[in-house]
């Protein structure tokens, strides 16, 4: 006799990864450079996005940490990846993660059709958590 | 020139004068993080007008920087 049990439908988890990034070192380098310069790390939507926030260093802080966490949530990092090819727009405490390019390439041949992320701060420092998932939120 | 750019870089970013060799390796030696490392991709940018982009699975020199820049101002040169 066979007992089948039901398996609860779990969207399948292609991947995390967590990424700390210092504001004031991100916000020197944002300093440091003009928005043209800026397009080889940031998207022109990020950079707006950023300016206009009422605490810009820490918005830059965020998409930096978020383009690192997603790389390794694909497994290879930033290595095949360019910088501008992962954008992220912050909306509250969430994230929408957006990839174009290598980085949706790369997406694609891991399986991965959906992104849930999640950003903090705390004195100097954001942290922001993604996870790659197999199904559509 | 190449390295003389990459040293004031360098310098910029606090690292030591006498840790700046063609042989130091971003991550092993200078113990650079992702953040100096894209700060050190943008300042060759501005300098160079050249995209060179330095994450690799393989720890690299100053050496491997500069011939990678050498390479896409030549590349650069070459299209234009």
């Amino acid at each position: 006799m066979y007992l089948q049990l039901a398996q609860p439908r779990l969207a399948e988890v292609k991947g995390i990864g967590i990424d700390i990034a210092s504001i004031s070192k991100i916000a020197s380098l944002v300093s440091r450079y003009n928005s043209e310069t800026l397009t080889l790390l940031f998207t022109p939507d990020e950079i707006e996005q950023c300016q206009s926030a009422p605490h810009s260093s820490r918005s830059y802080a965020v998409c930096f940490s978020a383009k690192e966490a997603v790389g390794k949530a694909l497994g290879t990092g930033l290595v095949d990846i360019n910088w501008n090819e992962i954008e992220t727009v912050i909306v509250q405490s969430g994230l929408t993660i957006k990839l174009r390019g290598a980085a949706q390439q790369k997406a694609l041949q891991c399986g991965v059709k959906a992104w849930l992320a999640t950003w903090c701060y705390w004195d100097d420092y954001v942290m922001v958590h993604v996870l790659s998932k197999g199904e559509q939120a | 020139m190449v390295m003389d750019a990459l040293k004031d870089i360098l310098l910029d970013l606090g690292i030591p004068e006498q840790e700046i060799t063609e042989a130091a390796l971003l991550r092993k030696d200078l113990q650079l993080d992702s953040t100096e490392t894209v700060d050190i991709s943008l300042g060759l940018k501005r300098r160079f007008g050249v995209n060179v982009k330095l994450e690799s699975r393989k720890d690299m020199t100053l050496g491997d920087v500069c011939e990678m820049v050498n390479q896409a101002i030549a590349a650069t040169a070459t299209a234009t």
